[in-house]
């Protein structure tokens, strides 16, 4: 049996489901036959019809051999982990949206490249300063003057306007 | 026809060059940047116009549009974002091409696909406009509910190597496409409370998350600080080994796009898909799709180019725009206080000529500066991933955020952003759900609005010929891609097998 | 380090703030405006409110920026005007969906959570059916809805939009049934009509003016007070014996709590910047209809508006119970 795919479909199986049990509430047209549920709730069905179809097969399939590198390689909490780094790399955009407006674009951005900077490794200020503000100076100016759309101005608002 | 040379004239003034070449520099910029879409480049440009001379105002939207066009492949080949949604074909192939260390060898031949596809639909723009125009009108909503059921069938040839999760992706993708305000009754489907997905889910938000933010999720696990991926960037025009390779998608993606374009509604990104999936299903090596193949670029560049002009032609003759760029032009030729259709033809034909030539020019321009610029472009890749990826992280969040200045978006963003991450490490096709959102509203809202008129009757379906053909045309694009999967899934198991290619037959 | 130059940036912000704050009582505008479109770039609001915005750049010699909060249908936008700092230097403009936007159960706000500023424009819509239609006033197509019921179709440019609504104020009072089809936007259901899909469009004149000049559409009656100035020859529905008016509009608003003697200079800028001979002109080639009214008269327009879209939503069943 193929794990992965199992459990692929399932979640089809799952989310199709909800979806169409969703669907019931939703109000019947008096005019037409079709109303807002018609499309959403076969949809659902053919979402959930597909995953089931995907977990049959996975369910005939022989043991894949797990991916190596996934196995292999023991779960370390740290940076060099690169599983580590991409939901450091999740939560850094996710900090980066909540700070956008009440700091402002600029520097957001400016801290953003920075960090990502070196959780990647760089390891040379001058080129990580260089850089970080470069392009968000190039992204700023793209966007404010060139297009006319205002980017958050945040703390930097009495110095930019 | 005095006039007509007196027009092109014009237009060939310096200029008028110099502002059309303007136009596309700023077109092929704004194509390239993730978020920003030829529709929102022009959009944002038109009020600047307001004030100057029909001529010059036209000629730069023009050039922008054309340049755009063109642009969003160049991010689409490089960094696997597609720069605007016209470009999403071109990643599939495009990509694995730069991957290999061949960039210059995708953008050489997204260029020149994009000029011929480009060139072709400004032709026939201007010798065919009245015929063409015509059978657009005939198109209603049935037949619009074929066409995006048509477009649909494409799915199974973009699936991958299992139909069956390209299945689930599309209805997926279907699946969420309905989520907001329903098109007939106004009932808020999905929602969750969130008045954000009112109008459905921001469509480009969930693009950049999909494609862009995903692959920098799968980067930064392998990146090491010095990484960078090799590129030859040795060319600006495909080799002739390429070319040969790549005509007959070229000659087919012109005359599908041109004409896709022309359908109201039906716009860059449709058409982009149907010459792929058309190009994959008559090739003699399909099973090499997805993998770099060079004329699924040359398909889905030169179709998405052939639609402006295909666009232009309603625009023009009927003032009907032809996609979501012209629907903004439209309103450029109004602030010029002029009306686009029959009256155009009558009371302005110096204007319609000047149009006609604008674009001719302004696909010159395009490749003239594409060509100029593929060196410097793809500089991108050589750039360190270390780098690259956190600049491409600003971009994507300041590109999903801008459209609507919506935190919401790019929270949306990167939620699709995670999942596109962990559905591509499963195997399973992103492009059916794109494929999906832009085809599942179109076909939904009208069926039922030919359901509406017909009183709830679906048998309105088989009285428009049209209609029944693209029908047919569908469940025929199927049953011969079911097929094919069959023959590429043998093929992949015999050369896994003999361990070596098969030849072509 | 980066934490003292952020407390530095965070004084100087808060410095900014105060000086705006004593500069506000003297004289109106210190800093620069803010103009909140709640709908895109480039639809017809935002061409509008851009070439305000220039007017009154002009005239206030002051930076004025447009910035386009959209989504939810309008909702999010107008939210945003409501919710804007009250110190003068937000200004929104507020669209016909405010109106019918709460009758639906989508916004819980109203008109009266704004301090309307002026009424800018008013687009009425038009009857208009496909040129070859033998039908050439009200009466005949009322005749024609009649002698086939079930047949007519009008075409509209959303579920609950202000055309859809139109159409059905349209029904109410030539006393007909008729189907109504919901598109995205008022163009492809005027492509429809075009192409003789449907047999009707209750759309703005503006949205039918290039296929009427062209030839390919005409229009049966003008549902506002006065004839429209592109068509002169078109008669109003009130002439035809059909008293209904109706129309969408776009006006100026504050969110509440901006001083008075504010409020004062902005009306002043304001109506100014609406006398610009450069956005007169603009108005005028873009077929806009430009109908001014004052703070007073504007909310009194929008209190009788907003009570005919809740009576028309309800009988459409549109309206939340």
């Amino acid at each position: 049996m193929n794990r992965a795919n199992f459990v692929c479909g399932a979640i089809g199986v799952a989310v199709g489901g909800g979806a169409y049990f969703r669907t019931s509430d939703f109000p019947a047209d008096v005019v037409m036959k079709i109303g807002p549920a018609f499309f959403p709730s076969m949809l659902a069905g053919g979402l959930m019809l597909s995953s089931a179809a995907l977990m049959v097969i996975a369910a005939m399939e022989a043991a894949q051999p797990a991916a190596p590198d996934a196995e292999a390689e023991p779960f370390r909490l740290s940076l060099g982990d690169g599983r580590v780094r991409a939901v450091v790399t999740t939560l850094a955009v996710l900090a980066f949206t909540l700070v956008l407006v009440p700091l402002g674009f600029i520097p957001t951005s400016v801290i953003f490249l920075l960090a990502m900077m070196a959780l990647l490794g760089v390891r040379r200020p001058l080129l990580m300063a260089a850089t970080s503000v470069g392009v968000t100076l190039g992204i700023w100016l793209i966007f404010e003057k060139l297009l006319v759309l205002t980017l958050p101005a945040g703390i930097l608002e009495s110095v930019l306007y | 026809m005095e006039l007509l040379l007196h027009s092109f004239g014009n237009v060939f003034h310096p200029s008028v060059m110099l502002i059309i070449a303007m136009g596309v520099a700023i077109g092929i910029t704004i194509g390239a940047l993730p978020g920003l879409t030829a529709t929102m480049g022009v959009a944002l440009l038109v009020p600047l116009t307001f004030g100057r001379p029909p001529l010059e105002s036209l000629a730069m939207l023009l050039g922008l549009y054309c340049g755009a066009m063109y642009g969003g492949s160049i991010a689409a080949i490089l960094v696997r974002t597609p720069g605007t949604p016209a470009a999403a074909a071109t990643v599939l192939e495009g990509y694995p091409i730069a991957q290999r260390g061949e960039a210059g060898r995708a953008l050489s031949m997204a260029l020149f696909a994009s000029f011929s596809g480009g060139l072709t639909g400004a032709l026939i723009m201007t010798f065919m406009s009245p015929v063409i125009s015509d059978v657009a009108l005939e198109f209603s909503t049935v037949e619009y509910f074929a066409l995006a059921v048509f477009g649909l069938s494409v799915i199974v040839s973009i699936s991958g190597k299992s139909i069956v999760k390209g299945l689930m992706a599309g209805f997926f993708g279907l699946l969420i496409s309905t989520i907001g305000a329903d098109p007939i009754s106004g009932f808020p489907r999905f929602i969750f409370g969130q008045m954000d997905l009112f109008e459905g889910p921001p469509f480009i938000p969930t693009l950049i998350g999909l494609f862009a933010v995903s692959e920098v999720l799968a980067n930064v696990q392998i990146t090491r600080a010095t990484q960078r991926v090799l590129a030859a960037v040795d060319r600006f025009f495909p080799s002739k080994a390429d070319l040969k390779a790549s005509w007959k998608a070229i000659c087919r993606g012109s005359v599908l796009g041109s004409f896709i374009g022309a359908i109201p509604g039906a716009g860059g990104d449709i058409a982009a898909f149907v010459s792929y999936g058309e190009t994959k299903r008559t090739s003699k090596h399909p099973e090499k799709f997805g993998t770099g193949v060079i004329e699924g670029v040359a398909a889905s560049e030169c179709a998405n180019n052939a639609c402006s002009g295909g666009a232009m032609i309603p625009l023009l003759s009927l003032g009907v725009p032809g996609d979501a760029v012209t629907a903004v032009l439209l309103g450029a030729f109004v602030i010029q206080g002029l009306q686009p259709g029959p009256l155009l033809y009558k009371e302005h034909i110096d204007i319609v000529y000047n149009v006609f030539a604008s674009m001719i020019v302004a696909n010159f321009a395009v490749l003239i500066i594409g060509a100029l610029g593929i060196r410097l472009f793809a500089k991108v890749i050589l750039v360190r991933k270390a780098i690259l990826m956190p600049s491409i992280l600003v971009l994507s969040i300041v590109g999903a955020y801008a459209m609507r200045r919506d935190v919401f978006d790019v929270y949306f963003m990167l939620g699709f952003g995670v999942f596109g991450y962990f559905m591509q490490k499963y195997d399973f096709p992103l492009s059916p759900i794109l494929l999906a959102l832009i085809l599942g509203p179109m076909a939904e809202a009208n069926l039922r609005r030919s359901l509406v008129v017909s009183g709830g009757d679906f048998g309105i379906i088989l009285t428009r010929p049209i209609a029944v053909a693209l029908l047919v045309l569908a469940v025929g694009s199927l049953i011969a891609g079911f097929y094919n999967h069959r023959k590429i899934a043998r093929r992949l198991a015999e050369q896994e097998r003999t361990g070596r290619d098969v030849p072509d037959e | 380090m980066k934490r003292r130059s952020l407390l530095a940036g965070m004084a100087a912000a808060a410095v900014g703030c105060m000086m705006s704050f004593t500069a506000q009582a003297a004289d109106w505008p210190a800093k620069p405006v803010t103009m909140i479109c709640p709908w895109s770039a480039g639809g017809g609001t935002d061409l509008l409110l851009r070439k305000f915005a220039d007017s009154l750049s002009k005239i206030t010699k002051q930076t004025v920026t447009v910035v386009n909060t959209t989504g939810g249908g309008g909702a999010i936008g107008h939210a945003a005007i409501m919710r804007a700092p009250a110190d003068g230097y937000t200004i929104g403009m507020i669209t016909f969906e405010l109106n019918s936007l709460p009758p639906q159960g989508l916004i819980p706000f109203t008109w009266k959570d704004f301090d309307p500023m002026m009424r800018v424009n008013v687009d009425a819509p038009a009857l208009t059916v496909n040129a070859k239609s033998p039908m050439n006033g009200l009466k005949d197509f009322a005749d024609y809805a009649k002698a086939h019921p079930g047949d007519v179709t009008i075409g509209n440019s959303g579920p609950g939009s202000v055309w859809h609504i139109a159409a059905a104020m349209m029904a109410e009072e030539l006393g007909i049934t008729a189907k109504y089809v919901p598109f995205d936007g008022a163009a492809p259901a005027v492509t429809a009509l075009v192409g003789n899909h449907l047999t009707a469009v209750s759309v703005s004149v503006a949205e039918v003016r290039s296929q009427v000049a062209g030839g390919n559409l005409k229009m049966l009656g003008v549902m506002g007070e006065e004839r429209s100035s592109l068509f002169p020859d078109v008669p109003t529905f009130a002439e035809q014996g059909v008293k209904a008016t109706f129309g969408t509009w776009r006006g100026l608003a504050l969110p509440k709590g901006v001083k008075p003697e504010t409020k004062a200079q902005i009306q002043k800028a304001l109506k100014a910047a609406y006398d610009d001979p450069e956005f007169q002109a603009f108005a005028k080639s873009a077929g806009l209809n430009l109908a001014y009214q004052d703070d007073k008269a504007f909310e009194k327009f929008l209190e009788k508006n907003a009570n005919d879209v809740a009576r028309v939503m309800r009988s459409l069943g549109l309206a939340k119970k």
